[in-house]
């Protein structure tokens, strides 16, 4: 029962941070696959059904701007940050370090109160 | 099925639920896309169709990802979710209540199938579920459109009652009990005593009725006048009134239910027009006093301290 609420919970705070760790990694340009190995290899796995709809619903939105490159190989769908994109990568990126600072003002302050 | 007949099948039936200017484009990402995870995961797997499913099986179903690429649609506001199954429930136990007092009025206990009148009720029942879904969706679509700028105070459900308003309704429930014990002289009063003798007898009690249900109708009647009186008296409702009152009420509906089963008035459409007064009566009160228990439970979570 509890187990289930853990991974319900860990859902959850990972789909919270998915769009930031998907748009720090698209400063450059990248394709699906790649991006998602780069991400497993950085230790935040995404499954495969939620990265790829993402990109294309950022791109909808106007954070991603994509295009078909294939020159030197077969041809997929590169990925990066639009200007908007940008903008809001850095203001994510600010929101969450105050909001990981909190927390670990939160967290270390309970831990003393346990000690 | 092949490998690639395996990723062809899973593409389009996720591009199939897109809209069309995206399918194309979709379509030859997501197979490439699913063409490059299996190649990552044929190294763990002894042969490529077992790659195909375990790499399909991690994307998901079809439709949970063809619903990722877009934003969702919300039908249904969550927060309506709780409200709208109440109101189906309860309205649902109306209708079949309904079907079942119709069929008490329309046949004779010989040729009485409420089994067969509660299936008929069940297209009513799905119009009843079609009209709440299309009510809330509008409310949610009108709510997404123009958001409500703050949310408006409102008070507590309160146990005071307006004296006024309750003594004038027991004025009108002593007048329409005594029109009902004494139909006779209630009708020479209004018509000024020039009705013809058919209207008197169109109101003349089926001797049975006078026999058994009509005493304990009638008592069940003042008892709930006598206690609409206290009330009044009293000016609120008292916790003895939130526990008595329900319990009077679900009794009265119990005893209509049972007058409704058999002749009332010894004139035929008399006695089917005052039966339908009385069903509708019943399903009015059950819905009161579900509406009136939830108040009452909500004040009560609400002041418990």
């Amino acid at each position: 029962m509890v187990e289930g609420v853990h991974d319900k919970l860990e859902l959850e705070l990972r789909r919270g941070v998915v769009v930031l760790a998907v748009l720090s990694r698209l400063r450059t340009l990248r394709y699906g696959y790649e991006l998602r190995q780069s991400l497993i290899a950085a230790g935040m796995p995404i499954e495969e059904g939620t990265l790829y709809p993402l990109l294309r619903r950022l791109e909808s939105q106007g954070v991603l701007t994509s295009e078909w490159r294939g020159a030197q190989g077969p041809a997929r769908r590169y990925y990066v940050l639009s200007a908007a994109g940008r903008d809001l990568l850095a203001r994510l990126t600010a929101t969450w370090h105050g909001m990981t600072k909190a927390m670990d003002d939160i967290l270390d302050e309970e831990r003393g109160d346990d000690s | 099925m092949t490998a690639d007949e395996m990723i062809d099948g899973y593409v389009a039936e996720v591009v199939l639920l897109l809209p069309q200017r995206q399918r194309a484009d979709v379509a030859r990402e997501l197979r490439d896309l699913i063409g490059e995870e299996v190649a990552g995961a044929a190294g763990t797997r002894s042969g490529r169709a077992e790659a195909v499913t375990a790499v399909l099986a991690g994307f998901g179903r079809p439709a949970e990802v063809a619903a990722r690429y877009r934003a969702p649609i919300v039908v249904i506001d969550p927060s309506d979710s709780r409200r709208l199954l109440t109101l189906a429930g309860g309205g649902a136990v109306l209708i079949v209540a309904g079907a079942v007092l119709g069929e008490l009025i329309d046949h004779p206990p010989a040729q009485r199938d409420l089994a067969a009148a509660v299936d008929r009720a069940a297209p009513l029942i799905f119009g009843w579920l079609g009209l709440l879904v299309a009510w809330f969706a509008v409310a949610a679509w009108w709510r997404r459109r123009h958001p409500a700028p703050v949310w408006k105070p409102r008070p507590l459900p309160s146990d005071r009652i307006s004296r006024a308003a309750r003594t004038a309704a027991l004025a009108f429930f002593v007048a329409g009990t005594l029109a009902l014990v004494f139909p006779a002289a209630t009708l020479r009063l209004v018509t000024g005593g020039r009705a013809a003798q058919a209207a008197y007898d169109a109101f003349t009690f089926d001797d049975d009725f006078l026999a058994v249900r009509g005493p304990i109708v009638l008592g069940l009647l003042i008892l709930s006048l006598l206690l609409q009186a206290a009330v009044i008296w009293q000016g609120r409702l008292l916790p003895w009134n939130h526990r008595v009152d329900p319990v009077l009420s679900l009794l009265l509906c119990a005893v209509l239910t049972w007058v409704v089963a058999g002749p009332v008035y010894v004139s035929g459409p008399t006695d089917r027009t005052a039966k339908e007064i009385v069903a509708l009566l019943i399903l009015v009160s059950l819905a009161g006093v579900a509406f009136d228990l939830r108040r009452h439970r909500v004040r009560q979570a609400v002041l418990s301290r």
